[in-house]
């Protein structure tokens, strides 16, 4: 980037990850498409759009590391019947670097995970989802279980989490020194 | 997911890494971080 920043700080968002068991420990991946999320780095973003490649976020496509405004989005997401049958977290996650304004949310070219919650359906999973959130403290934030068995992930995301119930400012910008 | 139509754009370098230092380094993902949602 040779350009000024516009902020210096990152704008924080909403997401769903899927939990990828494949590996000696679970580690967190997209819930669209098979890309892992490392630990210990930033999630670059890259187009995906063959024969359309661009530094991502690109205008006018949907390219981006994907993250919501509101919690009640991501929870939103979190339901989707067909996601129900992988492990999934739901969490804060930090986005910077060029990123896309939208609606309801942000595309952005790099991320890292703040916060991680792994959604527990059934409370015959409970050994196993405590076992997902100690592996996702890889990381290096916070992570633990969201108990979703008697209530749904909004819900349990609202008892649980005190950022869920406030919607995020887009960050104001910081004053450089003069 | 769909964020609805896009507002701005603007750029974000953080003074301070949001990528926490304890975190063990782990190997960079090969394939592309998200979603070619199907073009409207």
């Amino acid at each position: 980037m040779s350009a000024a920043p516009d902020y210096l700080a990152p704008v924080s968002g909403w997401r769903v990850w899927r939990i990828d068991e494949s590996g000696p420990e679970a580690r967190l991946a997209s819930v669209v498409r098979p890309a892992a999320w490392p630990a210990g780095q930033a999630m670059i973003a890259a187009c995906p759009w063959v024969g359309f490649a661009h530094p991502p976020p690109g205008t006018g496509c949907r390219c981006g590391i994907h993250a919501t405004r509101d919690a009640e989005e991501a929870a939103f997401h979190a339901e989707v019947p067909s996601r129900r049958r992988d492990p999934l977290a739901i969490g804060l996650v930090a986005l910077w670097g060029e990123v896309v304004e939208a609606e309801r949310g942000w595309r952005a070219a790099r991320a890292y995970p703040e916060t991680l919650y792994a959604v527990l359906r059934d409370e015959s999973e409970r050994e196993r989802f405590a076992g997902l959130a100690w592996d996702l403290t890889a990381y290096g934030v916070p992570a633990g279980v969201l108990d979703c068995t008697r209530r749904g992930v909004l819900e349990a995301l609202l008892a649980t989490a005190p950022a869920a119930r406030r919607r995020r400012p887009v960050p104001e910008p910081v004053p450089l020194a003069a | 997911m769909q964020m609805g139509r896009d507002i701005r754009t603007y750029v974000i370098e953080p003074i301070v890494t949001p990528v926490p230092a304890t975190a063990p380094v782990e190997a960079q993902a090969a394939e592309p971080a998200e979603p070619a949602p199907v073009p409207s």
